[in-house]
């Protein structure tokens, strides 16, 4: 029952559309029924049922539809008014159309329910089925003549209200559909066009279309003017964006040339579209999808704007982290080591961004270095850093500016600040001896050894044991294998209890590694390789501190395939640099720019690393030796004049007994 | 056998990318290190059906070397692409006034470098 009246009552909302449409129907019924005084005269001069008292009957019944369609406010109820009307004219024609025509009269009251179905409202429907049965049951018993032309019965009338009943619910039925389906067709639109609205303004993403031009349609999300303001005067999206970002306006507006001028491919042309506005520490995201026309040409552009400051600061939050705990770890492993990284890449980053550097090779070389130690203690922002600044050196062959090296001082400068707490005192010193050296004071004091000796025992607990030098390069060297998805490496070290003053010797080690790197990653073949080669076991890598007569000495060796002689010459033929002899190869493997590897990686490969170690090696007045067989490993010397910083104790007891 | 391009731009990392990017895509090319070469090259080179040029460059800029080639009516026809790094519209909009076809920011993809050149060459 609530379902059927909700059918036949239309919602209460009327829009301008049917208000519009209305008020013309209503107007038109009106002069319609008008029109029919005239006719209903002739019927009744023909029937002889009086033509004047047909205008005046006439005349007297349009009265009340006049006044309502005058004053009435609301268009649906003057449209229930014709509903009656038009009943009251069908039984005026049938009234005046008395006759052996009479029956056929009464076809008009059918034709009229159907014409109601104009308004598009099943109530005038129900309000003309209603009239027209009163009025045929009123008149049938008090007046008969006016609509039957014989003695009909109560059944004939019944017969009637039958008809009507059918074709009015037909009728309503056709209505209600009239009125959802067409009339009402601009409110479905609102609310589908109010529902997208909902989605779109409550994304978070901001959409807009514009055409080649960049003229901007109306429809647009309206987060987009919570970022970039009104857009007032501005049609286009670039002047539109310019107000918050004119360079992005200015790149926008080459794109949409470049997409007009069709040279290049579309999706190439949308690629150089800005892809990122910086607004007030937020970070904008755009991209961009082209809209076709039916012939398939471009046509517009959807944009799509996304706020992805969290997203982007959650990233580097989780970044962060991982960071912290990878330096942790490297903490636990050996502080000692990882105070002496941070203060030479203190210095490094100072020298970078203070501009403190030669030249363009310095800089690139200093980069590198702080990039490849970075990695290697778990800097992995740094690390990125330095590797998209080494990309730009070798991309513009000029320094990075100044924006750039600033930015990665402060990722410096905020991931200290963070491990601080981690470190405790960076600068602490503490003196660290082992067993044997204890005992070896002690034996020396009990024999009542020369005291100048004893102390030089003792001065030399300020040195760092290069055996915890090496044992850290070896942890270093296996994480590394490990990191470059390398099969485990076996690392033996040696250090015959040498003693290192670590301050002096600390930039050394450091550009050391890149020694390590090469033998990981050019030097030491693939497990396959190394069985088709006879080669049994994983590679090895040896490193060796030792005093040779005046001459401290750090040897590498490892089992690897060797060095790639010609590949070294190739690239030195290149570099127009000597080859000839077997020296001048050394030497060109040591100068920055020559590798042999064809892929650039974050650990290896520009060329760079071994001119660091040479010029650490330089630095020190030391000299390299270099043996490499094809097939069978590569052998580095390096060979220091024997001084101060060096402390080689005298052998033990243990040591001969043993 | 493939068409010849001509690479132009100071750094031999850019134009050897640029070179296997397009030699695995079966184009021909040859490298200049400045406009100078660039333009000379084009001069001597009747066979160059496409120069993709870095802008900032020293000796002769991309721009001049654009300016240059295209002072020769016989060149009018031949496509100039512009390799650049962001943060230069204005080199660009000059580039273009000079005769540039078209532009592609470093770093670059090298299938759409590839598409590019196959589409202007085609």
């Amino acid at each position: 029952m609530v379902n059927l009246k909700r059918y036949l009552v239309l919602p209460s909302e009327v829009t301008a559309f049917e208000h519009n449409y209305l008020t013309r129907l209503n107007k038109i019924a009106l002069y319609f029924f008008y029109a029919h005084i005239p006719i209903f005269m002739l019927v009744a001069w023909a029937a002889d049922t009086g033509p004047l008292f047909a205008l005046i009957l006439s005349i007297a019944v349009l009265i009340g539809p006049t006044i309502a369609q005058f004053t009435f406010q609301s268009e649906r109820a003057k449209s229930m008014v014709y509903g009656f009307t038009a009943m009251a004219m069908g039984a005026l024609l049938v009234h005046f159309g008395q006759g052996p025509v009479q029956i056929e009269m009464h076809f008009y009251f059918f034709a009229l329910l159907a014409m109601l179905c104009m308004f598009a409202n099943p109530a005038v429907n129900l309000v003309a089925a209603v009239t027209v049965a009163v009025h045929h049951l009123l008149f049938w018993w008090l007046l008969p003549s006016s609509v039957f032309n014989y003695d009909a019965s109560i059944w004939v009338v019944a017969v009637h209200a039958a008809f009507v009943v059918l074709e009015t619910v037909a009728a309503c039925f056709i209505s209600r559909r009239f009125f959802d389906d067409v009339i009402g067709l601009e409110k479905i639109v609102r609310a589908r066009t109010r529902e997208v609205h909902l989605i779109l303004n409550n994304i978070g993403q901001g959409f807009m279309t514009v055409d080649l031009h960049g003229t901007m349609s109306d429809e647009r999300s309206t987060i987009v003017s919570s970022w970039f303001g009104e857009s007032g005067d501005a049609t286009t999206f670039q002047e539109y964006v310019s107000k918050v970002d004119a360079g992005v306006g200015e790149w926008f507006e080459l794109g949409l040339e470049s997409l007009r001028d069709g040279f290049l491919p579309t999706e190439v042309s949308i690629d150089q579209l800005p892809k990122r506005i910086n607004l007030n520490g937020s970070i904008l995201e755009l991209s961009y999808k082209p809209i076709n026309d039916a012939s398939g040409a471009l046509e517009k552009l959807l944009i799509i704007i996304s706020d992805i400051t969290s997203e982007i600061e959650r990233e580097q939050a989780e970044v962060q982290q991982k960071q912290l705990m990878h330096i942790f770890e490297n903490i636990m492993r050996d502080k000692l080591g990882f105070l002496q990284f941070l203060a030479e890449a203190d210095d490094m980053i100072e020298a970078v961004a203070g501009q403190k550097y030669a030249d363009l090779p310095h800089l690139k070389r200093i980069i590198h270095t702080i990039k490849g130690n970075a990695g290697l203690f778990g800097m992995a922002s740094i690390a990125s850093l330095c590797h998209e600044l080494e990309d730009e050196i070798v991309l513009e062959s000029r320094a990075p500016e100044q924006e750039r090296l600033t930015t990665l001082k402060n990722e410096w400068k905020t991931t200290c600040a963070k491990l601080d707490h981690l470190l405790g005192e960076r600068s602490g010193e503490n003196i660290e001896i082992n067993d044997a050296d204890y005992k070896d004071v002690v034996r020396a004091l009990l024999n009542r050894d020369d005291p100048d000796k004893i102390a030089e025992m003792i001065q030399s607990w300020k040195l760092e044991t290069a055996q915890r030098r090496l044992e850290f390069i070896k942890q270093q060297a296996e994480s590394l294998a490990t990191r470059m998805g390398k099969q485990h490496i076996e690392v033996k070290v040696e250090s015959n209890n040498l003693r290192l003053e670590s301050a002096k010797w600390a930039s050394f080690w450091s550009s050391f590694t890149h020694i390590l790197r090469n033998s990981i990653d050019h030097g030491i073949e693939s497990q396959e390789e190394r069985e088709q080669m006879g080669k049994s076991g994983p590679g090895s890598i040896h490193i060796e501190t030792y005093v040779d007569k005046d001459e401290f000495v750090i040897a590498v060796e490892d089992d690897g395939r060797g060095v790639d002689w010609q590949s070294i010459a190739d690239k030195a033929i290149e570099a127009k640099l000597p080859h000839a002899t077997e020296a001048d190869l050394v030497n060109a493997l040591f100068k920055d720019g020559i590798s042999t590897k064809k892929v650039v990686t974050l650990f290896s490969g520009r060329g760079v690393g071994m001119g660091a170690v040479h010029e650490e090696c330089a630095k020190r007045g030391g000299q390299i030796e270099l043996k490499s067989q094809a097939g069978k490993g590569t052998a580095f010397m390096f060979r220091f004049p024997l001084d101060k910083s060096i402390y080689q104790p005298a052998p033990r007891l243990e040591a001969s007994a043993a | 056998m493939g068409k010849l391009i001509l690479i132009v731009d100071d750094s031999a990392a850019v134009r050897q990318q640029v070179g296997m990017a397009l030699g695995q895509a079966g184009f021909e090319t040859v490298e200049a290190g400045d406009g100078r070469e660039g333009a000379s090259a084009v001069a001597k080179n009747p066979n160059i059906a496409m120069v993709i040029s870095d802008v900032n460059m020293p000796n002769m800029n991309g721009l001049e070397m654009v300016s240059e080639i295209k002072k020769n009516p016989s060149n009018r026809a031949l496509p100039i692409l512009m390799l650049t790094t962001e943060g230069q519209p204005a080199l660009i909009k000059q580039a273009k006034e000079a005769g540039a076809v078209g532009w592609i920011v470093k770093p670059f993809n090298a299938s759409q470098l590839v598409a590019t050149v196959k589409k202007l060459t085609a």
